[in-house]
């Protein structure tokens, strides 16, 4: 409780409401445009925090990350094209609803599963991560080294593609963030003579190459482009108490499927949306009609796609490991603000964490408000040129990443990483583990050297003289090996 | 068994893998770290091998096994556009952000066969004063600014 008084302090600011407004409100926007995302919304958004105070930035991008998610439905159900990844198993009842003439009706469910799922989660937060936080402060440099690389070879392997190429991705990653002094002695590596790469490369420079830039290369390549030839005219029927009450159920189970999922590294609102919505094909009463207009699967999407926002910040706050780009890209703007997550979080940022934990609430509550005021608009939203809005995206890119430190090789940075992050998805490889592996390599190689010396330089130690650490290592083993124990097993079974 | 694009690609994550691991070797590292039991070059060489092991495997792979191609992609108006990207990011330390991103946002709108003037007044020329304006007297982030003018 200590902490709540001047948590609440801290939001009831009006520069913390303005910013949570127009967070929501460019999420939404941004989210329900089809292809950007989550992840470019929350980039392009970067430059605009950087003068902010620490808590006004914060929840400014934590209204994106929601207003983001939900905006993915609105084009999942009106033009049958998700505006997000997680949005994607929205299409299957939302469409066929709007196709009956029922557009409101579809975007009733969709905006109040969204805000009961988002709050849902926020309840998980307030209670898993202050716990988890408490566990984690037993940990030691070996423990931690040993956490980073179970998250980095979840992650690595959750991971669209295969995993040997979700794994490459980390490495290169990793790898990156081992450009400029080391850690420990402070000599140079890999600059290459080349004075500016002494400093490292910029987290956000990187960030928004790899993402947001990738992204406009991959859409301007793409030889055949989609837009909708018909866009729904929309508006808003929020659902009865009635219509509610037989479906409880399937909201209670999509919330607690998302916050789970939200939880485990790697796995992201697509997949927490998908799991929610076959677990409701198999248990729901009405799942006969799934895929033809039924709310139940509207539900079962939204409710799960937005409990993860908040379910994902609980291993990113309480152990300073982000679980997917989205929390990636939200760790580094705390860091930057000067906040870093992690073990040491509750106990030195109480005020600001509890501050956050308070906006996701809010947020959840603003966005059901820009949800139903926004409903006639998205016709006019949707209808954005693909020309304008990409080169409104790289002009926020450049200006995202020179804006941090001003320097102009970091747009050299930017533009080398939009490259990369292009030739990495052509190829099928996840950029996710690139940003994760940049963010937590430096974490990585201090806790693999200091563990070291502890052990006087005797790595079989590692797993023999800690517990969590063997525990963390077997189960990291038990990750690489599962795809090769199931082609094993899959064969068997069919002879069988 | 044939090599296709992505045996290449992964051969070319290969070839950058085993150069810098031989870029480590190099006598600028060799006084680096004395008196430490592990150098500065002890980790980066750890991931090295990892990322040659690895590359080495997707070589490998996408020879024997089966590969899915690329998407087919338009080349000229992806080059077109990097090219537009890289010369707007050059021109920015040079002529300054506000005249180098009006120029990046109306030929790329452009370029990419948008042709309506009020969207092209819109989007190429609104949209950058106005970002020019709010970050650079507003939020004063200061912005590159050209050598014809002080303050823009």
């Amino acid at each position: 409780m200590e902490h709540v008084l001047p948590a609440l302090d801290l939001v009831l600011s009006p520069a913390v409401g303005i910013s949570m407004f127009i967070g929501t409100l460019v999420g939404i926007v941004i989210g329900a445009l089809p292809g950007l995302g989550s992840v470019v919304a929350l980039t392009v958004c970067l430059p605009f925090t950087f003068s902010m105070e620490q808590v006004p930035a914060i929840t400014l991008l934590l209204g994106v990350y929601c207003g983001s998610v939900y905006g993915g439905s609105v084009s999942a159900i009106l033009i049958n094209t998700p505006g997000t990844p997680q949005s994607a198993a929205t299409c299957f009842d939302g469409f066929p609803l709007v196709q009956q003439g029922k557009a409101d009706t579809a975007l009733g469910w969709s905006t109040m599963a969204s805000v009961i799922g988002g709050l849902f989660s926020c309840m998980v937060l307030i209670l898993a991560a202050p716990q988890l936080a408490a566990i984690a402060l037993k940990f030691g440099p070996i423990e931690t080294f040993a956490l980073i690389t179970m998250a980095l070879t979840c992650i690595a392997s959750i991971s669209r593609g295969s995993m040997l190429k979700g794994l490459l991705a980390g490495v290169l990653g990793l790898c990156c963030a081992t450009v400029g002094a080391d850690p420990i002695t402070g000599d140079l590596r890999f600059n290459f003579g080349y004075f500016p790469l002494s400093a490292g490369l910029d987290l956000i420079a990187v960030v928004v190459g790899i993402f947001a830039l990738s992204e406009v290369f991959i859409r301007v390549g793409k030889k055949v482009t989609e837009t909708p030839n018909w866009i729904a005219k929309s508006g808003i029927k929020l659902p009865s108490w009635a219509d509610w009450k037989p479906r409880l159920a399937v909201l209670a189970k999509s919330s607690i499927i998302g916050s789970f999922v939200g939880v485990l590294p790697g796995t992201g609102a697509a997949t927490a949306a998908f799991i929610s919505y076959a677990e409701a094909k198999r248990s729901s009463p009405r799942r006969d009609r799934l895929g033809t207009g039924e709310p139940d699967g509207i539900i079962a999407s939204e409710a799960a796609n937005n409990a993860v926002t908040g379910g994902a910040l609980v291993p990113t706050l309480a152990l300073g490991i982000p679980g997917d780009a989205i929390t990636a890209v939200m760790m580094t703007t705390m860091i930057i603000h000067g906040i870093t997550p992690g073990v040491r979080l509750m106990a030195e940022n109480g005020d600001v964490v509890y501050a956050c934990f308070i906006a996701l609430i809010v947020i959840n509550i603003i966005m059901l408000g820009q949800g139903i005021v926004l409903a006639r608009g998205f016709t006019r939203i949707l209808k954005t040129p693909e020309p304008l809005l990409l080169a409104m995206v790289v002009i926020l890119c450049l200006l995202g990443s020179y804006g941090v430190r001003g320097n102009p090789f970091d747009l050299m940075v930017t533009l080398g990483f939009g490259a990369m992050g292009y030739f990495l998805r052509l190829f099928g490889f996840p950029v996710a583990p690139v940003v994760i592996g940049l963010v937590l390599g430096p974490q990585f190689e201090i806790s693999l050297r200091q563990g070291l010396i502890l052990t006087d330089n005797s790595f079989l130690e590692f797993f023999t003289g800690h517990p969590i650490a063997l525990g963390l290592f077997i189960t990291t083993a038990a990750i690489l090996t599962w795809p090769l124990i199931r082609k094993f097993i899959a064969p068997k079974s069919v002879d069988t | 068994m044939k090599a296709n694009l992505q045996s290449y690609f992964s051969g070319f994550l290969l070839l950058l893998a085993l150069s810098l691991l031989v870029h480590t070797y190099s006598d600028e590292y060799q006084g680096m770290g004395i008196g430490a039991e592990f150098g500065p070059m002890f980790y980066p060489r750890i991931l090295l091998w990892m990322w040659i092991g690895i590359s080495g495997l997707l070589v490998v792979t996408s020879i024997v096994g089966k590969t899915k191609a690329p998407a087919a992609q338009n080349w000229a108006r992806l080059f077109g556009m990097f090219g537009l990207v890289a010369l707007c990011t050059l021109l920015l330390t040079q002529i300054g952000f506000l005249f180098s991103t009006l120029l990046f946002s109306l030929s790329a709108s452009w370029f990419m066969g948008f042709r309506k003037p009020l969207g092209l007044v819109l989007a190429g020329i609104v949209f950058p004063v106005f970002t020019w304006y709010l970050f650079h007297e507003i939020l004063l982030i200061r912005l590159p600014v050209s050598p014809w003018f002080t303050w823009v």
